[in-house]
C-alpha cells in the first residue's frame, strides 16, 4: 500500500485548513521532516513537514482550497528503500477491552439494584405515582428518561388520578428536549466565507437599490435569430452576453461604477479594466467567477467563455484565479427569481446589477396597449460614492442598449 | 503614627534601586575572562558535556515540533532559545535534588534523567509517559501556570524536616510571577528559610503578553527583596553564567542559608504552543535578533571554538549521532502499544480502590456498548 499522509489536527480541535502554498510536486523525492505544505488554520499559518522519506505520487488540493482534517494531503509512491521504515500510525488507535476485564458491580449495601434515572425523572415518576423500579429505560445505558415514565403512565392509566393525566399532556411539549426540536449545523467552508463577505459588505457600504423594467422584445428576437450561428460554434447563447456587453459599455460611460473605495475610506480607486463577476449558484452556495476584460471581447467570445466558467463551477473546478479581480458583478436570478430584488454588493465593488425573468406584459407604445417582453432589473450601488441621479443614468444606459441591441452594430470596427 | 523623616525616605529609595544589568560570563562574541571561567571548577569535558546537552535539547525540540505538525503527538510547547537557562541550571543540581518543571522545561528534564522516549510517550498521551524512572527526582510536568511553586516549597520543607541535604528547584516563566501561587510559594519558603531555588526563565512573552504588561516592576528579581530572600539576575542565554548563579543559590540552600530567586533573562524563539501564531503579536526584528546573535547555542559554540573544544566537523558528527538517538527513541515510543483508557484508573492509588474500580467498569462497559469507539 502506498503511504498516505492525511491532514492532522495541528491545533486543538481543528476541522479544516486552507492550503496556502505547496512546497512539493508529484514526482519529487523528499526526506523526512522536509517542508511539504504551508496551511492556514483558524489559529495560525504553519508549515507541515513530511513524516517519512519517499517519492511523492500525488498531492491533493490546490492553493487557496480548504481541506478537512483527516483528508489525504499527499500520497507517497511505494518505495523499495522505505519498506523497513518506521511505521507511523496517524489513525486513532482502536481500543478494545475484553469482557473479562469487567467486574460485576456489587452493591455494598446488599440492597436491590437501583435503576438509572435523573433526579427530575424520579420526581416526575413520584408525581405521577409511577414506581420507577417497574419502568424499563430507553435512554443511554438503559437510563430512564421522561418519555419512559409517560409511556409507563399511559399503560397504567386506569390507576391514575384524572388530574395528573391532564397535567401530563399539558406539560409534554414544553418538557420535550429542545435539541430534539431543533438542529444545530456548524457554519463552515463556503457558507462561512459567504456569511463573512456578506456581513462585511453590508456593514461597510451604505447600499441603495434602484429598480426598473426593460422592454427586451427586440433583444428576444435578435437572440433567437443568432441561436443557430452560435450553436454552430459549439456554444449556447443566453441573454447574459448581451447584458454583460451593455453593462461594460455603461461602465465605460460611468467610471464611478467600475471602482472601489480603499480600506481607510479616504480614496476612490477608478479601474481601467472591466472584469465582470457572474454570481453563480452551486450546490455548496454562491460563488462569483469573473469574466476578464469584457470590454475587449465580442458577444460570441463572451458566450464561449461563460460556457467554460459555468462548466467549471458545476464540476467544482473553479480555481482561485477565476474568482479574483472582479470590478462589477451581475447577479442573474433567472426564472425563479421574482421581478425585482435588492442585491448586496460584492465588496469592495461599488455596483451590482440584478437581472430577473423576462415576462410578456402589457405595455403602452404610442398610446396603445401592446404585449411586449419585459425584464426587471435591480441596481444596488455604494451610496458613499454614487448618488441616485448617477445611478439613474447608469440604468438608463443599460436600458437603452438592451432595448435597441441592433445599434451595437454601429460600433463594430 | 510614625512620621518618616526625609533622611529615612532617602535611604528607603536607595534600597529600592535595582541594578538592571545581569551577570554574564561570556559575551556575544564568545569572549570571556579566564579567571572567572577557572573559578567555576569546570573541566573541558564538563564544558563539552554542557554543549552536547544543549545541542541535543535543540534537536529534540525541533523534531518534536515537526512531529506535532505531522499529527504524531499532541499539543507541544517548544523551548528553543532557552537551552542555556535550562541546561546551565540543571547541570548545577545533584542527582538526588528535587525538580518541579513546567511543560516548557524538557531541556532541564532530560539532563536530570527523564528519557526522551518517556517524553514522546507523554506527548502521545500514553500513561507510561508520566511514569518517571524510580531513581529520578523529577515531578510530572506542571501545566497549570505557577501551580508547582507552592508544591516545590512544600517539598523543600519536607527535606528540611527530615534533615536531608537535598535541595529543590522549581522552574516557571515570567507569566507565573503574576499568579498568587508564586507569592505563596515565595513567602512560605522565605518564612521557613527553605532549601529551594525559584528559577524564573523570563522569556519576555507570556503567550502574547509582553513583560511590560505582565508586571509593574522593571525586573522579576527585585520581587525577591519583598520576600526577604536573595535575588540574582543573570543572562539566561549564557550557559556558564546561569550555571554559576544556580550553583551559588544551590550551595546557599544546602548550607541552610535560605531560598533564592533567579531571574534568567532569555527568549522564547518559537510559538507559545503549536496552537499559537507569534507573528500576530511579535516584531520580527526582535525575534531575528534573538534567533541569531543572541542565540544561546551560537554564543557557546563561539566560546568553545576559541578554546579549541569544538569544530564544525565535531558539531556535525554530534548532530548526526543525536539525530539517530532521538529517532530511535521516537521509534520505540511509537511502537509501544497505547495505553487503554480503562488503565487510567490503575495508577491513582497504590492499590485498587472500590470507587475507582466501579468507574473503571463503567468506562469499559461504555466502550463495549460503542463497539470500541472511545471518543465522544
Amino acid at each position: 500500500m502506498p503511504y498516505e499522509f492525511k491532514l492532522p489536527d495541528i491545533g486543538e480541535g481543528l476541522h479544516e485548513a486552507e492550503i496556502v502554498k505547496w512546497f512539493i510536486n508529484a514526482g519529487d523525492l523528499i526526506q523526512a521532516d522536509d517542508a511539504i505544505i504551508e496551511i492556514q488554520t483558524d489559529k495560525a499559518t504553519v508549515e507541515i513537514t513530511s513524516p517519512i522519506s519517499g517519492t511523492i505520487q500525488s498531492r491533493n488540493g490546490e492553493e487557496g482550497e480548504v481541506i478537512n482534517v483527516g483528508e489525504v494531503l499527499i500520497t507517497f509512491e511505494e518505495d523499495e528503500a522505505n519498506k523497513g521504515r518506521e511505521k507511523i500510525t496517524q489513525e486513532k488507535t482502536e481500543i478494545t477491552i475484553s469482557n473479562s476485564s469487567i467486574v460485576e458491580k456489587k452493591d455494598p449495601s446488599g440492597t436491590k439494584k437501583r435503576n438509572r434515572a435523573a433526579p427530575t425523572v424520579r420526581k416526575l415518576a413520584r408525581e405521577l405515582g409511577v414506581d420507577i423500579d417497574q419502568v424499563t429505560g430507553t435512554g443511554p445505558s438503559g437510563r430512564i428518561v421522561k418519555e419512559d415514565i409517560y409511556g409507563f403512565g399511559n399503560k397504567n392509566k386506569e390507576n391514575q388520578p384524572v388530574n395528573s393525566i391532564i397535567e401530563t399532556k399539558k406539560s409534554f411539549v414544553s418538557d420535550y428536549k429542545l435539541e430534539e426540536l431543533e438542529k444545530e449545523i456548524p457554519i463552515k467552508g463556503l457558507r462561512k466565507k459567504i456569511s463573512e463577505k456578506m456581513t462585511q459588505s453590508i456593514y461597510t457600504a451604505p447600499q441603495a437599490t434602484g429598480m426598473d423594467e426593460i422592454d427586451v422584445t427586440n433583444l428576444v428576437e435578435l437572440r433567437k435569430s443568432l441561436l443557430g450561428d452560435v450553436a454552430a460554434q459549439g456554444s449556447k447563447l443566453t441573454y447574459l452576453p448581451f447584458i454583460i456587453k451593455a453593462v461594460t459599455k455603461s461602465l465605460q460611460k460611468q467610471p464611478y461604477f467600475n471602482a472601489s473605495i480603499n480600506e481607510a475610506g479616504d480614496k476612490i480607486i477608478l479601474k481601467n479594466y472591466y472584469h465582470i463577476g457572474i454570481a453563480t449558484a452551486t450546490e455548496d452556495g454562491l460563488i462569483v467567477p469573473v469574466l476578464k476584460n469584457a470590454d475587449q471581447k465580442s458577444v460570441l467570445e463572451i458566450a464561449q467563455e461563460l460556457d467554460l466558467l459555468t462548466e467549471k463551477a458545476r464540476n467544482k473546478k473553479v480555481s482561485p484565479a477565476d474568482l479574483q479581480g472582479g470590478t462589477f458583478t451581475i447577479s442573474s436570478t433567472g426564472k425563479q427569481g421574482g421581478w425585482f430584488a435588492t442585491p448586496i454588493l460584492n465588496h469592495p465593488e461599488v455596483g451590482i446589477l440584478g437581472i430577473h425573468s423576462i415576462k410578456e406584459k402589457p405595455a403602452v407604445i404610442n398610446g396603445e396597449i401592446v404585449i411586449r417582453s419585459i425584464m426587471g432589473m435591480s441596481l444596488t450601488f455604494d451610496h458613499r460614492l454614487i448618488d441616485g441621479d448617477i445611478a439613474g443614468q447608469f440604468m438608463n444606459s443599460i436600458k437603452e442598449i438592451l432595448e435597441n441591441p441592433h445599434k451595437l452594430i454601429l460600433e463594430v470596427k | 503614627m510614625k512620621v518618616i523623616i526625609d533622611e529615612e525616605m532617602t535611604n528607603l529609595q536607595k534600597a529600592q534601586v535595582v541594578d538592571l544589568d545581569y551577570y554574564q560570563l561570556i559575551d556575544l562574541d564568545g569572549n570571556s575572562n579566564e579567571k572567572q571561567i577557572s573559578n567555576l571548577n569546570l573541566d573541558d569535558s564538563d564544558l563539552s558535556s554542557m554543549y552536547e546537552w544543549m545541542l541535543k535539547a535543540r534537536q529534540m525540540d525541533k523534531k518534536l515540533l515537526n512531529m506535532q505538525r505531522q499529527g504524531r503527538i499532541g499539543t507541544y510547547s517548544p523551548f528553543s532559545g532557552q537551552e542555556a537557562a535550562q541546561i546551565g541550571s540543571a547541570m548545577a543540581l545533584k542527582e538526588t535534588d528535587w525538580m518541579f518543571p513546567t511543560y516548557r522545561d524538557l531541556g532541564a528534564c532530560i539532563v536530570n534523567g527523564i528519557p526522551i522516549q518517556q517524553i514522546v510517550k507523554y506527548l502521545k498521551g500514553h500513561l507510561e509517559g508520566s511514569k518517571t524512572p524510580e531513581n529520578v527526582n523529577i515531578l510530572p510536568l506542571q501545566i497549570i501556570i505557577g501551580g508547582q511553586i507552592p508544591q516545590a516549597a512544600g517539598c523543600a520543607w519536607a527535606s528540611k524536616l527530615r534533615a536531608e541535604k537535598d535541595i529543590t528547584i522549581t522552574y516557571f516563566g515570567d507569566g507565573a510571577t503574576s499568579q498568587g501561587d508564586f507569592h505563596e510559594g515565595m513567602n512560605f519558603a522565605s518564612v521557613f528559610n527553605l532549601p529551594i531555588v525559584f528559577f524564573c526563565q523570563n522569556n519576555h512573552w507570556a503567550i502574547s503578553v509582553p513583560f511590560n504588561k505582565q508586571s509593574g516592576s522593571e525586573t522579576i528579581v527585585q520581587k525577591a527583596e519583598a520576600y526577604g530572600m536573595k535575588g540574582i539576575r543573570v543572562d539566561g542565554n549564557d550557559v556558564l553564567a546561569v550555571y554559576k548563579a544556580t550553583k551559588e543559590a544551590i550551595d546557599r540552600a544546602r548550607n541552610n542559608e535560605g531560598p533564592t530567586l533567579i531571574e534568567a533573562v532569555t527568549y522564547r524563539q518559537g510559538p507559545h504552543t503549536t496552537s499559537d501564531d507569534p507573528t500576530k503579536y511579535r516584531d520580527q526584528e526582535e525575534v531575528s535578533e534573538w534567533t541569531n546573535e543572541k542565540d544561546p547555542l551560537v554564543r557557546f559554540e563561539r566560546f568553545l571554538e576559541k578554546r579549541g573544544l569544538l569544530t564544525e566537523e565535531k558539531k556535525k558528527s554530534l548532530m548526526d549521532e543525536f539525530d539517530q538517538k532521538i529517532l530511535n527513541d521516537i521509534k520505540e515510543a511509537e511502537e509501544t502499544i497505547p495505553t487503554t483508557i480503562d488503565q487510567v484508573f490503575d495508577y491513582v492509588y497504590d492499590h485498587s480502590h472500590s470507587v475507582l474500580q466501579d468507574q473503571k467498569n463503567e468506562v469499559a462497559q461504555r466502550i463495549l456498548a460503542k463497539k470500541g469507539d472511545i471518543h465522544g
